[in-house]
């Protein structure tokens, strides 16, 4: 029998009126405390490739295979130092950790932000920045992000860039537009200008331009760096030497990041593009992203960085979305797909056979992938689940937040923001509860032996050691 | 007026088209829910500067498709919400019309996805739509025509055939 789309999308826009919604105060509130820096830098990223699939086997994931060991219960997280007091209540403070020291900012009733930096081992602030200011007050956005190199601090549309070290009379700031990227390599923070691809790098220290690329016909979309095999996955900076700059019409240019000299021009056999899924590790570049034609969902590429071969390596239908890449083991990268927004699955591929070694179904939901050496992470849906290097599924939870300690380890954090903080031992899969925590009232950060996490008023830090 | 009481106009004016806009494009009514708030609170943080754009309710939009188009970032939000605001309240359940439909939906490319949301929720003409997502008028009915053939396609059985009502060009 025929059916008026009229009628089908009229009933779907009346369910759609029916969906409670916030107040406008709340958007406004939320707006208030919403932490721009995340737009102001770019994400380090996890991609990869995918491979057309040959002899794929699916198979269901074996959780019983592997039971945990519950954890018995434990008193309060041991604090490191004193908290560090806001003197008013900050609902959002985004903290970060960098070079053994965590950082956070929130704004005064005023709206001037200030800044600090603790010592992560001793929780005694040794670093701090005052009397930044914002128009928007008591709007302001704010935010911190910090690399080895230095520490930026985002308050409304300026980017402070800081010394680490100390006080540095050469301190610096940029004006950052919303869709600008701001990435942090180790030889320079780069920026990329949204109104006209003009690409700016800058000296860490002196804010000094030491390179620009100045607007062109075929300007800068994306701007990229690689990292290295040896770098510490919660290093944000970038320690390859080459910056990639992928062009409108995209072609992908391989620079050097201290000097902006041009190394390589690539054009890729599909043409990379901005809105794609980036990962520079090793040497390669992985770009998953939609696909040229309508009849495939999306298509992942692998570019060799030093040759400037590249090519297609995964394929997938109509139907299909890319919920995440990430490398995966040497010469082998794992796809997250999500098929009816719902269901979805892991592969890993071994990129130089383009071939996928395995299939097996994922969490429900899941929406992310990321891995320590050969072991996978995927969350992002109602269940977390550790893969191991062959698919096998070694450890599930319900917790929303799962993070790697180290390869060997994964911090656990409670449900409801308020509970036990658990430490899981991989090989073993014994649960161990290291301790209880407060109300949270943002992401928490770590390193692998300390944990900070805002509560409202404070920041605190917390010994993961015991 | 405050730049509060303006906001808020704005926002009793506009976030119900906009939640239309949110679940057609996602069909998740806790994702519809979550979207429009935070592109609002984003709106809120540049509220003087959108003064100025000549189109805020499609600046809302873009920001919304980007947000669902983007689960990194959607996770994020979700984080940073659960933390720091109650859960929403529950949407009541979809009739089975909907979950066809937004079942069917889910198959298409993103573009189509908008393209059908923009024109048969929020009653946008072709050349509407051409204008906002920076398209050619041949772009967007092409969008249309492969969106609608890939609902009934994806419908299969249930609803072995479309009629439309020829709106297309008559917006």
């Amino acid at each position: 029998m025929p059916t008026d789309l009229d009628d089908i999308f009229g009933s779907l826009g009346r369910q759609a009126d029916g969906i409670p919604l916030g107040s406008a105060g709340q958007a406004r509130a939320r707006g208030h405390r919403r932490n721009r820096n995340g737009a102001l830098v770019a994400a380090a990223a996890a991609v990869c490739l995918v491979l057309a699939g040959v002899g794929v086997t699916i198979r269901p994931d074996h959780r019983d295979d592997h039971p945990v060991t519950p954890a018995p219960s434990a008193g309060p997280l041991p604090l490191v130092g004193s908290p560090i007091e806001f003197g008013r209540t900050v609902p959002e403070s985004g903290p970060a950790v960098a070079a053994g020291r965590v950082y956070t900012s929130w704004p005064a009733a005023d709206g001037s932000v200030t800044a600090v930096g603790a010592d992560l081992h001793t929780g005694r602030v040794d670093w701090r920045v005052t009397g930044m200011r914002s128009w928007d007050a008591p709007a302001v956005s704010h935010g911190v992000r910090a690399v080895e190199q230095g520490v930026m601090v985002a308050v409304d549309d300026q980017l402070y860039v800081y010394d680490p070290a100390g006080q540095d009379p050469n301190d610096w700031v940029m004006t950052v537009g919303d869709l600008d990227e701001v990435v942090p390599l180790e030889k320079a923070l780069v920026r990329r200008w949204a109104v006209n691809g003009q690409v700016d790098a800058h000296d860490w220290r002196t804010g000094r331009k030491l390179w620009t690329l100045q607007p062109s016909a075929d300007p800068a979309v994306r701007v990229l760096g690689v990292r290295t095999p040896g770098q510490d996955p919660a290093d944000e900076s970038f320690a390859d030497d080459r910056v990639l700059v992928v062009t409108k019409t995209g072609k992908v240019q391989v620079r050097d990041a201290g000097s902006g000299d041009l190394l390589r021009t690539i054009t890729p056999k599909s043409p990379a593009q901005a809105g794609s899924m980036f990962v520079g590790y090793d040497g390669w570049l992985y770009e998953g992203g939609p696909s040229c034609c309508d009849t495939s969902a999306y298509r992942v590429m692998a570019i060799d960085l030093g040759t400037g071969e590249s090519s297609v390596i995964v394929t997938e239908g109509v139907g299909h979305a890319l919920g995440g890449l990430d490398v995966c083991g040497p010469g082998r990268v794992c796809v997250l797909d999500q098929l009816d927004n719902a269901l979805t699955s892991v592969s890993a591929i071994d990129v130089a056979k383009r071939q996928k070694v395995w299939t097996v179904i994922g969490p429900v939901g899941g929406g992310s992938i990321s891995s320590a050496g050969e072991t996978m992470l995927i969350g992002g849906g109602q269940t977390t689940v550790l893969l191991g290097a062959d698919g096998e599924s070694l450890f599930q939870s319900n917790a929303t937040f799962v993070d790697w300690l180290d390869r060997e380890r994964l911090l656990v954090m409670p449900i409801s923001g308020a509970g036990t903080v658990e430490m899981i031992d991989i090989a073993t899969r014994k649960l161990v509860p290291l301790g209880t925590v407060p109300q949270l009232s943002d992401m928490c950060v770590h390193t692998a032996d300390r944990l900070a996490c805002p509560t409202g008023n404070d920041l605190r830090i917390y010994s993961l050691s015991g | 007026m405050r730049a509060a009481d303006e906001f808020d106009e704005f926002y009793r004016d506009t976030s119900r088209r906009l939640a239309r806009y949110a679940y057609g494009l996602t069909g998740d009514p806790g994702d519809a829910q979550d979207l429009v708030q935070e592109a609002y609170a984003r709106a809120w943080q540049r509220w003087r500067r959108l003064a100025d754009y000549e189109d805020r309710e499609a600046w809302l939009r873009l920001v919304v498709t980007r947000l669902s188009a983007d689960r990194w970032r959607r996770l994020g939000v979700r984080r940073a919400r659960a933390a720091a605001e109650p859960p929403p309240p529950h949407a009541p359940p979809p009739s089975e019309d909907t979950v066809l439909l937004i079942r069917a939906m889910r198959t298409l490319p993103v573009a189509h996805r908008r393209a059908l949301a923009l024109h048969y929720l929020l009653d946008r003409s072709v050349a509407e739509i051409a204008h906002e997502t920076g398209s050619s008028l041949g772009t967007v009915k092409s969008w249309l025509s492969r969106g609608r053939a890939g609902l009934a396609a994806a419908l299969g059985d249930s609803h072995p055939t479309f009629v439309t009502n020829g709106a297309d060009d008559a917006h």
